[in-house]
């Protein structure tokens, strides 16, 4: 009773909120806003989509169609290109507006032939809506944020991309936009020759392909409520667990994770794998099998295997060396591991107390068979996360309550990292549709036991969106750990205004969903206020570089740092590719590939 | 849009159904990014000196390491020990009746080579044998790095145990530091380039291999 009262002080903000949204003039304004913001949207990316086609068929009285007869801007530039540097054979160049001058559409032609004439083929063409900046629907008109990103041959032979942020002022014309101003904000152009890298896998024998996990096909786990999930596994480890000194791979499946061993290779002969996966005692299926962790337990000098799985608890290998036929003999010892339950996502381990051997966070999501999101834009019913204790001989002791750890969110990313340089790994959890936690761990009580707080919002780590991998490195070489979270930098981005939360506020109440939603709301408000015009955007402007300033604060980089690509990432990490001493970020990009090559 | 118009359909599940989604791509054939680190901007530290705006561009493209697959988790290793960092990505398998998206990838670095490197193994003797949680600090060519070993990090994945460390045009590390999960501290000097070396809590440096 006393629980049930405290509720609703918290929710009061809210239902105050709730009630004036209701008051029928602010609904109707909600309502109305909404709807303007919607049509513009649609009818800009209509706009814009046409646009880009006049671009991939080098048409030019095709774009010109978009220009008001009555352009004119006193003071635009034609666009330069000014190269940044070349190494690599990858050439950086930036954009800018040469001198101002009057433009009218003849400007405009010439400027749109010059860029037409700086490429000879183009495979892709897109302006991206990034942001309706105003609208005035009196007036008809309404300011844009564009990016307009091409991908070809220049006139070289060299493969291009360019992306180069465009602002639009455009007004109605019955039912089409037709620009009538327009400015180059920003934009940059690299080439090479695509011979960075070479893709080797099945060359070298690695014939791995994902397959769907065939459980949720069968009546006990048919993902009713988010069958989406299906579509969420896997990650890939990298380890050399036979000493050998050359790296192993295992990539982890919904069907049939596989072992390839890297037999080496060398100048004159190419590098080879073998898949050694049932020569060494793994099963030739398991089903659900997310992540895969090869970590010395015991501290016997060779690698041991952890895997989760979704639908079961986890799996423990034990390494026992070198069988008589050469091959690694790993024994099946998770019955007596205590390794919890299912529904895993992710996995790190490092030795949270100290002691001399590796623990284990395990990551959790959702039961897709019964919950789904509470909302689009937050929630916090996930499986709960565990902390599982190494006791020195294969087995663990779930300590997740006395440690604090538990978190509530759908989790694709753990990463263990001393943040706060005192001598003990932090953790760092990344959240789909939400919030993410830094968790602080506090070492030993008087009484022994390892704590964390969650510090995530004072120390500026919330990072709202669709967390969906973390990593920590030290991208600015100042000699703390920073973090990069992958997230969902969204085709409707433009959309997630703050009038769109209070639209779909309004409707919960109108549409009675409110009650259920209610825990979500008060979660938002607490960390956001009832200003939610950063909200809707953090939710989905893309990846987050978190720089800790060295006392344990982050700040997420500007925009113009870069480091938000347009897509749908999950797993992303830290790397010198270049060796330059600096550590650059590799983004895996892609949700589900259909017929079509729509984004979201 | 439809999931803020109507969220009642939202909560039946609706819009995560396949049946929903048709033949649609959501975010199909997308192309993956290497963000370049292009370093600071020239003039912009910040007033505590020690930080400044970074900027990253995108060369994945027109380096060939874009990999348009539905992308999942990512592993980072010096897969030949050529002295730089490949990628191995797994996938997903996208709408099942399409072709499928599923092969993983391997891609083989073909440009870090050209410059300094360092590849270092730690083993634990206190501290966990693995030495996850180790903090590895390397002076070289004026810039100060920092590496841990980890175990498990980005999407369900886990990079390689060898920490690698790019040295530019540096023909050696001045100085390198490492702070063991038992909290003893070490330092190492003068470390030439191009060098494999595994560092044994307390008991000293060995080189694997030098000068490749």
């Amino acid at each position: 009773m006393a629980t049930k009262r405290r509720r609703i002080l918290w929710a009061l903000p809210l239902l105050l909120l709730a009630a004036v949204l209701w008051a029928g003039a602010q609904a109707r304004r909600i309502n109305n806003e909404a709807e303007i913001l919607a049509a513009t949207g649609t009818d800009a990316i209509k706009m814009l989509k046409a646009y880009a086609e006049g671009i991939q068929h080098k048409d030019v009285e095709s774009l010109l169609e978009h220009y008001a007869q009555d352009y004119s801007n006193p003071a635009q530039g034609f666009w330069e290109q000014v190269t940044r540097n070349e190494r690599d054979g990858v050439r950086l160049s930036d954009w800018r507006s040469g001198t101002p001058r009057e433009f009218s559409k003849a400007e405009i032609e010439e400027q749109l032939q010059q860029f037409l004439a700086s490429f000879t083929t183009l495979e892709m063409a897109k302006l991206k809506l990034t942001a309706v900046e105003e609208i005035r629907p009196e007036e008809g008109t309404a300011v844009l944020r564009s990016v307009l990103w091409v991908r070809g041959q220049d006139l070289e032979s060299r493969t291009f991309e360019t992306q180069a942020t465009l602002r639009f002022w455009v007004q109605r014309h019955g039912e089409t936009l037709l620009i009538h101003r327009q400015e180059l904000l920003s934009g940059e152009t690299v080439s090479g020759d695509r011979r960075g890298f070479s893709e080797i896998a099945r060359a070298s024998g690695i014939d791995f392909v994902a397959q769907q996990n065939p459980l949720f096909s069968t009546p006990e786990w048919t993902p009713e409520k988010f069958g989406i999930l299906r579509y969420g596994p896997a990650g890939v480890s990298a380890a050399d667990y036979d000493g050998d000194g050359w790296d192993d791979l295992f990539f982890a499946d919904g069907r049939a994770p596989r072992l390839y061993r890297n037999l080496g290779g060398s100048q004159s002969s190419p590098l080879r794998f073998e898949d050694v996966t049932v020569q060494v005692g793994l099963p030739q299926e398991e089903f659900g099998v997310n992540i895969g962790l090869f970590v010395d337990f015991d501290n016997d000098g060779d690698l041991d295997l952890f895997e989760s799985r979704f639908m079961a608890g986890g799996l423990l290998y034990r390494n026992d060396g070198p069988g008589a036929d050469g091959y690694t003999v790993f024994t099946d010892v998770s019955a007596s591991a205590n390794l919890g339950r299912g529904f895993v996502t992710v996995a790190a381990a490092a030795d949270y107390d100290l002691d001399g051997d590796v623990d284990l966070y395990l990551g959790r999501y959702l039961d897709p068979r019964k919950e789904l999101p509470t909302t689009l834009f937050y929630t916090r019913n996930g499986q709960g996360n565990s902390l599982l204790r190494n006791d020195g001989d294969l087995t663990f002791t779930d300590v997740t309550a006395s440690a604090g750890v538990r978190e509530g969110g759908l989790t694709l990313g753990v990463a263990w990292g001393d943040y706060d340089r005192d001598g003990d790994p932090d953790l760092y959890v990344a959240n789909d549709f939400g919030r993410n936690a830094l968790l602080r761990n506090e070492g030993k009580g008087e009484d022994g036991i390892v704590r964390f707080s969650d510090v995530s919002q004072e120390a500026g780590a919330l990072d709202f969106g669709f967390g969906m991998s973390a990593s920590w490195g030290d991208p600015d070489n100042d000699g703390d750990l920073d973090i990069y979270v992958s997230n969902v930098h969204s085709g409707q981005r433009w959309y997630g205004q703050a009038i769109t939360l209070y639209h779909y506020l309004f409707n919960s109440v109108r549409q009675g969903t409110i009650g259920q939603d209610l825990a979500t709301f008060r979660e938002i408000y607490r960390y956001a206020g009832a200003d939610w015009s950063d909200y809707g955007d953090s939710m989905v402007n893309g990846n987050s570089l978190l720089i800790n300033d060295g006392a344990g604060h982050f700040t997420e980089v500007p925009e113009a740092t870069r480091t938000n690509p347009f897509g749908w990432y999950w797993g992303s990490t830290f790397l010198d590719y270049d060796n330059d001493g600096r550590q650059d970020l590799y983004a895996a990009n892609g949700w589900i590939s259909g017929r079509t090559y729509d984004d979201l | 849009m439809s999931a803020v118009a109507h969220i009642d359909d939202y909560k039946s599940g609706l819009h995560y159904s396949d049946e929903f989604r048709g033949e649609m791509s959501w975010n199909g054939y997308e192309a993956n990014n290497l963000l370049r680190n292009e370093g600071c901007r020239e003039g912009e530290v910040d007033q505590a000196g020690d930080s400044c705006t970074l900027r990253f561009s995108d060369v994945a493209h027109v380096l060939g390491a874009d990999d348009l697959r539905d992308s999942r988790g990512v592993a980072v290793t010096d897969i030949d020990n050529d002295g730089d960092l490949d990628l191995a990505i797994n996938h997903n398998t996208g709408y099942e009746p399409m072709t499928p998206q599923g092969p993983a990838a391997l891609l083989r670095n073909d440009v870090g080579s050209s410059r300094g490197w360092l590849s270092l193994q730690l083993r634990g003797t206190t501290s966990n044998r693995d030495a996850i949680g180790a903090v590895v600090s390397l002076e070289a060519g004026g810039l100060r790095q920092t590496r841990q070993r980890t175990a498990g990090s980005g999407y369900a994945s886990q990079q390689s145990g060898r920490l690698h460390f790019g040295l530019g045009d540096a023909p050696s590390v001045d100085r390198l530091t490492i702070r063991w999960p038992s909290g003893k501290e070490e330092t190492f000097e003068d470390i030439p380039a191009r060098s494999r070396i595994r560092i044994t809590e307390g008991e000293g440096l060995e080189v694997l291999s030098a000068g490749h």
